[in-house]
């Protein structure tokens, strides 16, 4: 085991990725001689050379399809998109073009393509810049989604990632890149689609994923000094979507709480209780509950901003209150 | 062959078009593509263009009318030919826009073959409905069912008084302040037996968890133990029992059911003593129907059928499955569902309302060398028939000592419902019945 | 025919009958359509099909093809077996995406023929990427001809698309088929350089050209040229070709923005009658040549539409197949 902060395993993903196969290149804003915006590619340009790691106009529509595109005829090509937030500059690409090549053409064509983009709020960067759009993408058939919590699974899922034919939405966490973990030495790999129990417990399950995994363990934590004990499900990915752990969890504890940063209407986490209703309805002790930020465009002001990120605190409230625990 | 020229389809969404206009005559040269009509459909008024060549020979569709997408409009064929069997626009016979939609409405239910059901893992609930309503979880809701506890008995500790998981899994019926009747909410899928009882053709060994057990230790109840420890507590609790006894001299009708049964024997029938017994209940029923009701809000409920249950143990446990609306059957047709219904219990095939339908019981425990018992009312009935075992007596017959096969029998009652009085006239007509026989094979 | 160029029997032979293949094919998927046998958007590309079979029989099997959802000429001129094209606008089994693409997305990625893209302008950055990747790989001088009408010029991704391409000096020939029209709207309305549109790739040093796009011969030498230069590994070039779409723009169209001395004005000018007066003229085709080929294509055309005809329905199982490729062997 080696620890390491999740932007070095992202990097080490990505060097692995270069190394290992000529069809793959990096293409982006600023992640060449700037050595990326969120230096996850610093020293990249020096080691791979302008050909391998392309810095681009800030024209996402065209580098993210052009990725598509080089995809379409055999290459392997890893685009960054510089935030979340202009991901929506290249959704066209995305949804109208990317995620349907495949299906479109019946099998003909496939879009090997990993869109790396950072997501999340609580970096006082207001209402343009603090969205979290892994939700939206979820909901496209064609796309998969990838949300990392560690840098282990940063590592493991891009690795997997690397082997899939499909558009990937692979979403990091702006909060989430100085998070220190153990990685193993080892090659290992994480399949898609496989959530990972972040902490064991039997009376409530939270389920989370990205940047509210360490929240939620937070609030785990204070549960169990209350005497109530919180098991913690990380979904990984959510698409593919692992409900088949979520719904063992809930039998087991019969109490489901889903936390989520972006917006309640829409939510992800609106998937994931009807999901739960729908199959494990006669196993529930309480309604299912959905923590998500409030319906507002993010503040800059810290104040006003953290007032919208779901908490630990709000979570434990509204596990004791609605479970009567 | 003549060309039909179609109403076209001009865009994805329109379903009839106009004929505004035809810009040819019958019997005019036409070209291929080459305007013949006008057609307005709700965008724009366009030309339409015959796609043969050769003479417009019949216009089906007159100016001004409104025909359906793919309906022929005109058609188009040699100089002289026929034009005939050709319906006009708007008939009834099939064309082929009816066959598309028969076609669609096809794909559309296979359509839904494919799209898969929402499935619950857990298994369908048959759960009663509950008259008023009570806030309970899902999952508190399922295991009072499996537990066959009555939530209204149970104090809800969840936010608003909501029942959950952990209020049913420790509810104590004992210590349960609720006087109210719900004899409706004891139906379940399970319910136990009030005592352990049997009947003759279904013997079989009763395992007692005890048996094993180390002196000093304590056994835990099986699920099937805490049942029958709960539904008897409450029966025991709310309804109260009176019983009154019988001695009936059973020598004519086994004497009877040996010819029978010899008669008979070819056909595979062999009547029981239980049957014997089961249709003199049925006949004492329908004379005094009060012993086929049930207490419910201060009132008796008479029921519609008569439902006889019977105790049969088996693998499982005791459970008192019934002979559904079985008040006109005759004694060989009785027969035959007793004996199904004690496959059936024991194959486990019984369905749900074989499990609680039951309206009035009888336990017999003749095959043990017993005289007589006294059983528990199993909810929501009212009255229970204990029989023991028939053994030869001396009795004093016209003044001198005889031999008779004489049987014991007691019936257990709700005196909410019903008195001494109406107790004794009821088993006397059982008495009755048993002791003349011949009424119950004819 | 304005041409100095000169053309073989054969090649004329085969130009002419492309361009009636396409023609009949376009006409009797109208009337499939008016028969409710082609449903959705049906967009056909008659008075346009000198440019198609003026451009894309000249690229080698190596080079791809992207365009928009007018995609039937492309296609066909593409060498696409009509019965499987015709297939896929009846929604059938057989069709080039097993009825999953319609007549807006035809597919053939053995022919490289990289899709009909009904969304304006979202075949630019696709045609960017492969062109780089063409580039990348360093395998061969093959390039990528990217087909967009005057519609898709006003889209923000044209104007990235040009830019990346010329900056990265990638292998495209952006081919504009210049109708005049997107939708209903003239270009006069929705283009700030109007009519001339070609002008607008000179803000990114793109080597830009006008084409008459009815007269095959004229656009033939024009692509001959782009192919040439963007082959000797310069970057971009963009060819205008002007054209007239005879019908609306789909079946829906009321066709009431345009009078019909304009439309007449243009079928005057029709590019297959126009090719045929050359040919005859030119001794390179006969009579008996004509006659000929049009028996042929109408019995090809015939085929066709028996083969959509009695082609099976997609499976319903296909419903689910496809919405993502499998996983890369290792």
């Amino acid at each position: 085991m080696t620890e390491m902060i999740l932007r070095d395993a992202v990097a080490k993903a990505l060097r692995e990725a270069l190394d290992t196969d000529d069809r793959t290149f990096l293409m982006g804003e600023d992640i060449g001689a700037y050595g990326g915006p969120y230096a996850v590619t610093r020293g990249f340009l020096e080691d791979y050379g302008e050909d391998r790691i392309r810095d681009t106009p800030i024209a996402e529509a065209v580098f993210v399809g052009a990725g598509a595109g080089a995809a379409m005829i055999g290459m392997r090509p890893i685009v960054e998109v510089m935030t979340i937030n202009f991901s929506l500059v290249a959704i066209d690409q995305i949804v109208n073009h990317a995620a349907k090549l495949s299906y479109m053409s019946d099998g003909q064509l496939s879009v090997p393509l990993i869109i790396r983009t950072v997501t999340g709020g609580g970096g006082q960067l207001a209402a343009t810049h603090s969205q979290s759009f892994e939700n939206w993408y979820a909901s496209v058939p064609g796309l998969r989604v990838v949300v990392p919590a560690t840098p282990q699974d940063a590592l493991g899922l891009f690795r997997t990632c690397r082997k899939d034919n499909n558009p990937i939405i692979f979403a990091e966490h702006s909060l989430l890149y100085r998070v220190r973990g153990e990685v193993p030495d080892e090659y290992y790999e994480i399949p898609l689609g496989k959530a990972r129990i972040a902490r064991p417990g039997d009376d409530v399950t939270i389920v989370s994923y990205s940047g509210m995994v360490r929240v939620a363990e937070e609030a785990a934590e204070k549960l169990d000094e209350l005497g109530i004990s919180a098991e913690v499900i990380d979904l990984r990915t959510l698409s593919p979507l692992d409900l088949d752990t979520v719904v063992e969890s809930v039998k087991k504890t019969n109490r489901a709480v889903v936390v989520e940063e972006t917006w309640k209407t829409g939510g992800f986490s609106g998937t994931i209780a009807s999901n739960i209703q729908e199959v494990a309805f006669d196993e529930l002790d309480g309604p299912v509950l959905r923590i998500n930020g409030p319906d507002v465009p993010a503040p800059y002001a810290r104040n006003i901003e953290q007032a919208m990120i779901p908490s630990a605190d709000w979570i434990v409230e509204s596990v004791t209150y609605n479970f009567g625990l | 062959m003549a060309t039909e020229l179609k109403m076209p389809q001009m865009g994805y969404d329109m379903e009839e078009g106009t004929v505004v206009r035809w810009l040819k005559e019958e019997g005019s040269t036409v070209g291929r593509n080459e305007p013949v009509a006008e057609i307005e459909t709700d965008k724009a008024v366009v030309e339409f263009e015959s796609e043969a060549e050769g003479v417009l020979l019949r216009i089906v569709a007159s100016e001004g009318s409104i025909v359906p997408v793919g309906e022929t409009i005109a058609l188009v064929g040699l100089e002289g030919e026929e034009a005939d069997n050709v319906p006009s626009a708007g008939s009834t016979e099939s064309t082929d826009s009816d066959t598309a939609i028969r076609e669609e409405l096809t794909s559309e239910s296979e359509r839904h073959e494919v799209q898969e059901p929402i499935r619950n893992t857990t298994q369908e609930s048959s759960e009663s409905t509950p008259t008023t309503r009570i806030l309970a979880t899902p999952v508190a809701r399922r295991i009072a069912d499996e537990l066959g506890i009555d939530l209204k008995q149970v104090a809800g500790s969840g936010p608003g008084g909501r029942i959950t998981k952990k209020d049913v899994e420790t509810f104590d019926p004992a210590s349960s302040t609720s006087t109210k009747e719900t004899n409706f909410e004891m139906s379940s899928s399970e319910t136990p037996e009030q005592s352990p009882e049997e009947i003759p053709e279904t013997v079989s060994e009763t395992t007692d968890p005890s048996v094993n057990s180390m002196p000093g230790e304590k056994e835990p109840l099986s699920r099937m133990r805490q049942q029958i420890a709960r539904v008897t507590v409450k029966s025991k609790t709310e309804k109260p029992h009176f019983y009154v006894s019988a001695e009936i001299d059973m020598t004519k009708a086994m004497v009877l059911r040996k010819q029978v049964n010899d008669q008979l024997s070819d056909d595979g029938v062999r009547i029981t003593v239980n049957d014997l017994i089961v249709k003199a209940c049925i006949e004492s029923l329908k004379k005094y129907p009060k012993f086929n009701a049930y207490f419910q809000d201060d009132g008796i409920q008479f029921n519609n059928t008569i439902n006889i249950a019977v105790a049969i143990a088996g693998e499982e446990g005791l459970i008192v499955p019934a002979i559904l609306d079985c008040g006109s059957k005759t004694l060989r047709e009785l027969s035959q569902m007793v004996k199904d219904l004690a496959n059936r219990s024991a194959s486990g095939t019984l369905n749900n309302q074989e499990y609680t339908g039951g309206t009035f019981a009888i336990s017999n425990l003749g095959m043990f060398d017993v005289t007589g018992f006294l059983a528990i009312i199993h909810p929501p009935q009212s009255a229970v028939l204990a029989v023991g075992t028939v053994a030869e007596k001396p009795v004093v017959r016209d003044g001198e000592l005889a031999v008779a096969n004489i049987m014991n029998a007691t019936i257990s009652a709700d005196h909410r419902i019903v008195d001494g009085v109406e107790g004794a006239e009821f088993i006397v007509e059982v008495k009755r019945l048993l002791e003349n026989p011949m009424g119950l094979i004819v | 025919m304005t041409t100095t160029i000169n053309i073989e029997s054969e090649q004329a032979l085969d130009m002419y009958s492309t361009m009636l293949l396409i023609r009949r094919f376009e006409e009797a998927t109208e009337r499939l359509y008016q028969r409710g046998m082609v449903r959705g958007f049906l967009h056909t590309y008659i008075g346009e099909e000198a440019i198609a079979v003026g451009a894309i029989p000249n690229l080698r099997e190596d080079d791809y093809i992207i365009g928009h959802y007018r995609d039937h000429g492309h296609a066909l001129a593409r060498g696409i077996d009509p019965n499987s094209a015709m297939a896929e606008l009846c929604g059938k089994s057989t069709g080039t995406s097993g009825g999953k693409g319609g007549s807006m997305h035809l597919f053939d990625a053995e022919k490289h023929f990289m899709g009909g893209h009904a969304i304006v302008g979202g075949q630019f950055p696709l045609a960017v990427g492969m062109a780089l990747a063409i580039k990348m790989k360093q395998e061969k001088d093959s390039l990528v001809m990217c087909f967009f009408g005057d519609g898709a010029v006003q889209e923000g991704e044209f104007h990235e698309a040009m830019n990346l391409a010329s900056l990265w000096k990638l292998p495209i020939i952006f081919m504009l088929e210049n109708n005049l029209y997107g939708m209903g709207t003239g270009v006069n309305k929705s283009n700030a350089g109007g009519e001339n549109i070609f002008t607008a790739a000179e803000a990114y040093n793109i080597p830009a050209t006008q084409t008459d796009g009815m007269d095959i011969l004229q656009v033939r030498e024009t692509v001959l040229a782009g192919i040439k230069k963007v082959r000797e590994g310069d970057g971009p070039v963009f060819i205008e070709s002007m054209a007239y779409r005879y019908h609306g723009h789909s079946m829906a169209d009321p066709t009431n923005y345009r009078d019909n001395t304009e439309v007449e004005k243009q079928r005057s000018r029709d590019p297959i009658d126009s090719f045929k007066a050359f040919c005859l003229e030119e001794g390179l085709l006969t009579d008996d040549d004509i006659s000929r080929i049009d028996e042929e294509i109408d019995s090809k055309i015939q085929e066709a539409v028996e083969f959509a005809e009695q082609s099976p329905e997609p499976s319903l199982d296909s419903l689910y197949t496809n919405i993502y490729a499998a996983p890369e062997a290792q």
